[in-house]
């Protein structure tokens, strides 16, 4: 951190502080060097006069001692007020005993413990400690004598004082001695840092730097210059290079537009041939659907006029039956008999005629009998036909409005059909399409009903992820084949069906479209329902994607008994 | 030496004496002391103080039989110090001679020593005949009665404050041709008066 702003610092603040830190180390250490030696030197020196000193005052003790005269003693050391360095003084006797003492203050200190002889320091005082011996040379006491060593601090200190301030007109004289120095430095380097950033910042790279020395900052600057020189030169291409580059950019740009022009012409071509197509598609459809109408009505009137050709015969048979002869007969015989109203017994038993009146009654019976038989069997046969002419109406009315035409067909063409009605719709939604189709056996459908079921399911996914507004919109469709079944999916990832919307998808009515009508996946449902097949739909809830899936048996299976409502 | 007569006190009362320092020792029955030969320590000081006096006072060479003859301090009569000076003779010198303690039974004997020292219990008619035969001879005549000085004694101790001091008759000294340090001098005191009456306060 603290180096960093080191680093930072101006080359002109940067030779000022070398200056100011050598001549400011220099003499901090050698005032530091002087003092100690003064500081250690004074405190030696003072020692010796005070070791002298106790030497003399000892001397003179002795015999105080000796004789246990501590007054006089005491008298001895009072001498020592004219000495103001001394801070107090001690005598002790041989057994460390004080005997008398001294304070320059009068402030009687505590009978202080004897210290050993020699040089002590404590408490900010210098301690000299002596031995008295008496004429004897026998040891008989010690004296100690204490100095304050605020005088040598308080010398040092006025060292220090006149220090700070030699330290203060060296560093002014140094720097302004420098100062001539320090510009012949700097000032090369400083024009020569003006000249890289008014380069840099106003990219002018035909100022030059004036080499006013020939050392390495001269160097520097011829070398400063020549580089500055190869960028003027390699900038003056990279504009040439730029120019040209741009002359090229707005070529091509021109041209790319034109073509753009010229594929936008082609689409909307391709557009209205498209809508051609369309509408031709959907009167060959209208047409082919007419055709297939008439066809069946053909069939349909050729199999009706078959049966009616039967009711026609069982009719006249039973006319023909009607107009049995005998009835005639019996008129004739109700006549006679009327005629013979009042002898009827006599003419049934006597007259030659009327005598084969029962007879003829009896074989009238048998013959009516035989009659009403096969009557009642043509009326039968006549019922019977007319049945089937019901039923052969009734299986026209079946297949009224979606014909159901059997074909082979492979599944997967049919699905790349459907995709390719939506193609354009695909690439204006920007529709990613995955086609994961597998092996698919020949499928024998309803060709008109399977792609109106997989168009509706395509058209479907892709307003999904129309409305969806997410990054990537796929649309995945899957065939496989599973048992005696074949599967398509429609998968999609866009706004996806809420779980309540699952249940109700395929109800007639239901839409998540404004302009929806609730119709399309209902008739879907309803057309794999009769197809044999089922049309199911997943999906992990709303604007996560579904997937219908479309199951049709290999087979033409009879319709699944019941459809949805 | 000889035990006192009359003395009523065991050598260790003596030594408790000893033990219990200057206020026991500065009585009179005490200071007699006890038949033990160990001192009191009035005596004791006494006779350290004896010594110190050859250290403080010159004696001319003529005053010596030899080089190497002894410096002689004679005790008159009795002697109280017992142990402490044989403990002196024992460790001590006067320059590079040995110290040599005697007992002096009659005056005249005083004349060989340097140093004399005169017990209270001298009578007044001895104590005169030793002050006449001192005189013009280089021997310093210590005494501990009252009145010593004035009667004529070189140096004479005294009990000031519970301490053993000393008066000094510098006139008599200087009769005797003998210099004193100025340092004894200075240590000198003037007797009080109860130590000037020829008896000595019973106290």
């Amino acid at each position: 951190m603290k180096s960093r702003a080191i680093q930072n610092l101006s080359i002109r603040h940067k030779v000022s502080g070398l200056v100011l830190v050598s001549v400011l180390l220099a003499l901090v250490l050698c005032c530091a060097a002087f003092c100690a030696n003064h500081y250690l030197y004074a405190k030696e020196s003072m020692a010796q006069e005070m070791g002298s000193l106790a030497e003399v005052l000892g001397a003179n003790a002795a015999a105080a001692l000796v004789f246990d005269d501590p007054d006089t003693a005491g008298q001895l050391l009072s001498s020592l007020r004219r000495q103001p360095v001394i801070t107090s003084a001690q005598v002790h006797d041989s057994d460390g005993a004080l005997f008398c003492q001294y304070s320059k203050d009068d402030a009687s200190t505590s009978s202080s413990p004897r210290i050993e002889p020699g040089v002590t320091t404590r408490n900010g005082e210098l301690m000299v400690c002596r031995g008295i011996l008496d004429e004897g040379d026998e040891l008989v006491g010690y004296i100690t004598l204490s100095v304050g060593l605020d005088v040598i601090n308080d010398r040092l200190a006025r060292y220090a004082a006149i220090m700070v301030v030699v330290m203060a007109v060296s560093l002014v004289l140094s720097l302004s001695l420098a100062w001539p120095l320090q510009k012949s430095l700097t000032g090369p380097l400083l024009a020569l840092a003006d000249a890289a950033e008014t380069a840099g910042e106003h990219e002018d790279y035909s100022i030059r730097v004036e080499q006013s020395s020939k050392d390495e900052i001269g160097t520097l600057c011829s070398q400063f210059n020549r580089m500055l020189s190869r960028v003027e030169e390699s900038e003056r291409e990279i504009k040439a290079a730029h120019e040209l580059l741009e002359e090229r950019v707005e070529q091509r740009t021109a041209e790319l537009s034109r073509a753009n022009e010229s594929l936008n012409a082609e689409i909307s071509e391709r557009q209205r041939a498209e809508e051609e197509l369309e509408q031709s598609h959907r009167d060959l459809v209208d047409a082919a659907r007419r055709a297939g109408m008439a066809e069946i009505a053909t069939g349909v009137l050729h199999n009706v006029g078959n049966v009616l050709n039967s009711v026609n015969i069982s009719a006249s048979t039973i006319g023909e039956r009607l107009s049995n002869p005998r009835r005639r007969q019996i008129d004739r015989v109700i006549e006679l008999l009327e005629a013979n109203r009042d002898r009827i017994g006599e003419y049934l038993t006597v007259d030659g005629q009327g005598k084969h009146v029962p007879a003829f009654l009896a074989e009238f019976a048998d013959s009516l009998a035989a009659d009403d038989r096969g009557l009642i069997d043509e009326t039968r046969t006549l019922a019977e036909n007319i049945d089937h002419i019901k039923a052969i109406i009734a299986t026209q009315q079946s297949f009224a409005g979606s014909v159901g035409l059997l074909e082979s067909l492979d599944l997967n063409s049919a699905i790349e059909d459907a995709l390719r009605l939506n193609a354009t719709s695909f690439t204006r939604h920007s529709v990613a399409v995955v086609r994961e189709l597998g092996d698919l056996p020949l499928v024998v459908v309803d060709k008109p009903r399977l792609m109106q079921i997989v168009v509706n399911l395509i058209k479907n996914a892709k307003e999904a992820l129309a409305e969806h507004e997410s990054e990537k919109k796929v649309l995945t469709l899957r065939s496989y084949s599973s048992g005696d079944e074949v599967v398509v999916e429609v998968a999609d990832n866009g706004i996806g069906i809420p779980a309540e919307g699952l249940v109700k998808i395929f109800n007639h009515g239901f839409t998540t479209k404004k302009n929806g009508h609730g119709f399309g996946l209902h008739s879907c449902a309803n057309a794999a329902r009769q197809m044999g097949g089922s049309l199911t739909v997943a999906s992990e809830g709303l604007m996560r994607g579904a997937t219908f899936t479309l199951t049709l048996p290999m087979q033409a299976r009879e319709p699944a008994a019941e459809t949805v409502s | 030496m000889k035990a006192r007569p009359g003395n009523p006190y065991s050598a260790s009362y003596a030594v408790a004496a000893v033990a219990i320092g200057l206020t026991l020792a500065a009585s009179p029955v005490l200071a007699q002391g006890p038949a033990a030969p160990v001192a009191t320590r009035e005596y004791r000081i006494k006779a350290a103080y004896l010594y110190q006096f050859s250290q403080y006072v010159g004696w001319p060479e003529k005053a010596f039989a030899s080089k190497t003859s002894p410096f002689v301090i004679g005790i008159y009569g009795t002697n109280p110090f017992a142990d402490a000076a044989k403990t002196i003779a024992k460790k001590k010198k006067v320059g590079k001679r040995p110290i040599e303690f005697r007992v002096l039974k009659s005056p005249s004997a005083a004349t060989k020593c340097h140093i004399v020292f005169v017990p209270s219990r001298v009578t007044p008619e001895n104590l005169k005949k030793l002050l006449v035969l001192k005189k013009n001879k280089s021997i310093l005549v210590v005494g501990e009665s009252g009145g010593f000085i004035d009667s004529g004694g070189d140096v004479q101790f005294f009990l000031m404050e519970n301490k053993v001091r000393f008066a000094i008759n510098q006139k008599a000294v200087k009769a005797a041709g003998l210099p004193v340090s100025s340092k004894l001098l200075t240590l000198a005191k003037p007797a009080p008066p109860h130590f000037r009456r020829s008896e000595p306060p019973r106290r």
